[in-house]
């Protein structure tokens, strides 16, 4: 009997297709990755079951550091508003700042964390200065001098006319007359919306929160 | 690689002089990359993410809120993650103040909440001991048993007085 020849097909898989895939998708993430920028101050933060994403524009940000020290900055996009703050502030508080010291405060990655009396030393160090430049001695908040009050109403009327995203970003470890400060400041400007920023937490089983998201509520804050 | 040798043996004599060469490129490396990539942007894209917790403060003393006593609920923030609390209003040498700590304040508050409703007001005082992630922590609290109505104030100097004597 002859042998039924079987046709020996090769067993190469054209990779191809999958390789179009995977760069799809890489290409997909690369696009959609926002990296951290680069933190002057690193600041844990505590964790909250909200949901509700960070906002990115017209952001005056608010740092509490772990050892209480309070820094003020503004997103780096708003040159405009940065310009008006500095304005208003050396205004308002005779500080005779020179159009270079103004300028250096425009500059990127700029954080505020020092008192108006040496506001303008701090703003004569060169960029590079100012990386490696870890003694701040942070913006007095106590409340018999609370100079934050003066940068928020800078802010504020730097910001008119816009919505401002007011954020506090507090450490884990900071203790509560810094925030309090930070409160009082505000306050003093009429600002009571702000926000918190937090890192994301799941929440606890069994709670009214849980079974509302179980029900597929949307949980409308105010 | 993507595939096995099973070229069948040629018969002999008509072996041909030169071998043809595939065309085919062996893709396996480029997908591994591919992949490896991918992973890693994705760990990154959800570790960098922060989210925002609202917060809005009570205005000022121009618009003084009377809150029923019996509604009132008091927490104080203390060091060590401590937590004091009352209900209503405080007795004059602070006998109604009762210790506890964050794991017995959520039960607390889910009972509170069952009991009062929406009529629940929670009072949020804070000693300069207490730290910034016990604030948040408590804000939290509220936000997980949907209390609407709370307050964060600035320490009443009776109890101060009576936890610091």
């Amino acid at each position: 009997m002859p042998k039924v020849k079987m046709p020996r097909k090769s067993t190469f898989v054209d990779m191809t297709a999958m390789t179009d895939v995977a760069f799809l998708l890489l290409s997909f993430f690369i696009l959609t990755t926002k990296f951290k920028s680069p933190e002057v101050i690193e600041v844990e933060t505590p964790s909250s079951v909200s949901t509700k994403a960070i906002e990115a524009k017209n952001v005056v940000l608010i740092t509490i550091g772990s050892d209480g020290k309070v820094y003020f900055n503004v997103s780096e996009e708003n040159t405009g508003e940065k310009e008006r703050i500095i304005d208003f502030v050396n205004e308002q508080k005779q500080l005779n700042l020179s159009d270079a010291q103004k300028a250096a405060f425009k500059r990127a990655g700029g954080i505020i964390g020092v008192p108006f009396t040496q506001l303008g030393s701090y703003l004569n160090l060169s960029a590079e200065q100012v990386s490696s430049f870890k003694e701040f001695p942070g913006i007095p908040v106590d409340s018999t001098n609370n100079e934050l009050t003066m940068w928020v109403r800078g802010a504020v009327e730097a910001f008119k006319g816009q919505t401002m995203n007011l954020m506090v970003k507090g450490d884990n470890k900071a203790k509560y007359p810094s925030f309090q400060g930070v409160i009082k400041a505000l306050k003093e400007n009429d600002q009571l919306k702000f926000q918190l920023i937090t890192s994301p937490e799941g929440v606890p089983e069994g709670t009214d929160l849980w079974r509302s998201n179980m029900a597929g509520v949307k949980n409308e804050e105010q | 690689m993507a595939d096995m040798n099973i070229t069948t043996p040629k018969r002999k004599g008509v072996q041909s002089l030169r071998k043809k060469q595939s065309t085919k490129v062996d893709l396996t490396p480029m997908v591994d990359l591919g992949f490896l990539l991918i992973t890693f942007f994705i760990f990154t894209a959800t570790l960098s993410e922060a989210n925002v917790l609202k917060l809005f403060l009570p205005a000022g003393e121009k618009k003084d809120t009377k809150v029923a006593a019996s509604n009132a609920l008091s927490i104080i923030l203390d060091q060590n993650n401590e937590i004091y609390y009352y209900e209503g209003a405080m007795q004059p040498k602070g006998e109604n103040i009762i210790k506890t700590n964050f794991k017995n304040i959520s039960s607390l508050l889910q009972s509170k909440k069952q009991q009062r409703n929406d009529e629940l007001m929670v009072i949020i005082q804070s000693t300069d001991q207490a730290s910034f992630k016990n604030v948040v922590d408590i804000l939290d609290e509220m936000s997980i048993h949907q209390i609407k109505r709370y307050a964060l104030v600035d320490l009443d100097n009776e109890v101060k007085n009576i936890l610091r004597p």
